[in-house]
């Protein structure tokens, strides 16, 4: 199930017009990513989880999407706060294996603790777009920012078919696995293959199939669809412009 | 003249098979016509072809007193008239949400504004698709999907209708709705084609019935006299309806038409 779906309590309570979303999320991406201090990204992690708490979301679902991205981030974070050298350095932590010195600074760790930060404002950022927008305003706010229609429909058509394919490889391991296709390493090996093999002609079949449907519905290339959204208010984009000009001024603060 | 009329159509695909061997038919405007068969008869490829999608390689194909030619404005042309719905909800259901699905069609039609409003309000009361309308189809229950499906296609306002298996994988609940949809369907005057393997429904419902095998029609006729010919079922692959075979058994005189008729006799 995609992210959208599982925490979808927030778009169902808020029922504003996409660009207006859309504005506030970049007001919190810009806020995040021009800022020269760590107090900017922090004030769009707190008010973004604020704003998803008041709106149903859940504090352990809060939490939940937050450590999703948190490996990857402390696996890149830790290479640059971590120092490793021949010679002894000014470090808060530092230790002798052999003839190295591993440890870490008081700017190795500001640094570190700096890019987390503003990976985790940006994050939230996305996350808020995700959240509160189905896909379908995504998909609306690309046709508007003038995203080529191939791209959109690579996308449209990605979404929905992704979770067929998904279902069909879940439903043909299962298949092999009841029948003891990985119980050893090679046997899991060649069964590997054949479901990639058959999930391949599937999406072939499937593709075959569905450019006939669409043909059936008069295709010719394009693919407009109808749209309808909540009226769109001038009014709200004063506030994330607001938001927006605060974070910039918080961010350029020397702290 | 028929309305539809196929005259020594044959298709074969790219890889020799032939699906279709001299098929000869004619369909009236507003009637209800089923085709029945053992699978691999060809009852889908009968379908592509009059949905434009397969150009037949021989044959004639007269709708609506048009002939339609191999090229790709008759197909432009043809989606309007006839609509194909898929044995496979999945394939048919491709946009992010249902509402964008079902106007998907409608647009290419050529509808904008308050008449493509109407139609798409009017195609998901008929088939019960408005509370879903905001919803990713892959939400959806099987059942679901398939009233999605008909939809979609609905919306673009075809003259025939083409179901390949609207039954298949139904709960019983979800059958009633799809029969309630053809009825509906019916009084509106459209023409209705379905393929299928439920012979009891097909008693019941068509007002003519095309029995096919190995890309050929075997008969053409009313289901009630076609039904009762155990020489053509055995040969066609097909079993007695329910009704012909209890009435048999009890030697009654008379074949009711419905099981309702079966139950008051």
């Amino acid at each position: 199930m995609f992210i959208s779906e599982k925490y979808n309590l927030v778009q169902a309570k808020l029922a504003w017009h996409p660009f207006e979303k859309f504005t506030f999320f970049v007001a919190f991406l810009l806020g995040s990513l021009l800022t020269q201090n760590v107090l900017a990204p922090f004030l769009v992690v707190a008010c973004i989880s604020i704003f998803f708490l008041t709106h149903g979301l859940s504090l352990k679902a809060l939490l939940q999407i937050a450590a999703l991205p948190m490996s990857f981030m402390l696996v890149a974070v830790v290479s640059i706060i971590c120092i490793i050298s021949h010679e002894s350095f000014d470090a808060i932590y530092i230790s002798q294996i052999s003839d190295y010195y591993i440890g870490f600074s008081q700017i190795s760790l500001d640094t570190g603790v700096f890019i987390i930060g503003k990976a985790m404002g940006a994050m939230f950022a996305f996350y808020f777009l995700i959240l509160t927008s189905p896909i379908d305003e995504i998909e609306y706010l690309l046709r508007k920012m003038k995203v080529p229609d191939l791209l959109i429909e690579l996308f449209v058509l990605s979404f929905r078919f992704i979770t067929i394919l998904l279902l069909f490889s879940r439903q043909c391991y299962l298949s092999q696995k009841k029948r003891m296709a990985y119980r050893s390493f090679s046997s899991s090996i060649r069964s590997l293959g054949m479901l990639v093999s058959a999930v391949l002609v599937k999406s072939l079949v499937h593709a075959d199939f569905s450019q006939q449907a669409l043909l059936n519905r008069g295709y010719r290339g394009q693919m407009k669809f109808h749209e309808t959204h909540e009226p769109f208010k001038w009014k709200q984009i004063f506030i994330p412009v607001f938001i927006m000009i605060s974070l910039l001024t918080i961010g350029q603060l020397r702290l | 003249m028929a309305y539809i009329e196929l005259e020594n159509i044959s298709f074969e695909y790219p890889n020799q098979t032939l699906a279709l061997n001299q098929i000869s038919l004619s369909v009236e405007k507003g009637q209800r016509l089923a085709v029945v068969g053992e699978n691999g008869s060809g009852k889908s490829s009968l379908f592509l072809c009059l949905c434009g999608i397969h150009h037949a390689q021989t044959g004639r194909y007269v709708i609506d007193g048009e002939e339609q030619k191999c090229k790709r404005k008759d197909r432009n042309k043809l989606f309007r008239k006839v609509g194909y719905v898929f044995q496979d909800p999945e394939v048919q259901l491709f946009a992010s949400t249902v509402e964008k699905d079902i106007s998907f069609g409608a647009i290419n039609a050529g509808m904008k504004g308050k008449e493509l409003e109407e139609c798409m309000d009017e195609v998901m009361e008929m088939t019960q698709t408005h509370e879903l309308k905001k919803k990713p189809p892959h939400q959806l229950s099987y059942g679901q999907k398939k009233r999605v499906a008909i939809a979609g296609v609905l919306a673009c306002k075809p003259e025939v209708l083409l179901l390949d298996e609207p039954f298949a994988w139904l709960d019983n609940q979800q059958k009633k709705n799809t029969i309630q949809i053809l009825e509906d369907l019916h009084k509106q005057d459209k023409t209705i084609i379905i393929s299928t393997h439920d012979i009891n429904f097909v008693y019941e419902w068509a007002d003519k019935l095309v029995v096919m095998k190995e890309g050929q029609i075997l008969a053409t006729g009313h289901p009630h006299e076609l039904l009762d010919d155990e020489i053509l079922l055995e040969n066609a692959g097909l079993e007695m309806p329910l009704i012909l075979q209890i009435s048999k058994k009890l030697n009654l005189e008379s074949r009711p038409e419905t099981m309702e008729a079966f139950l008051k006799v």
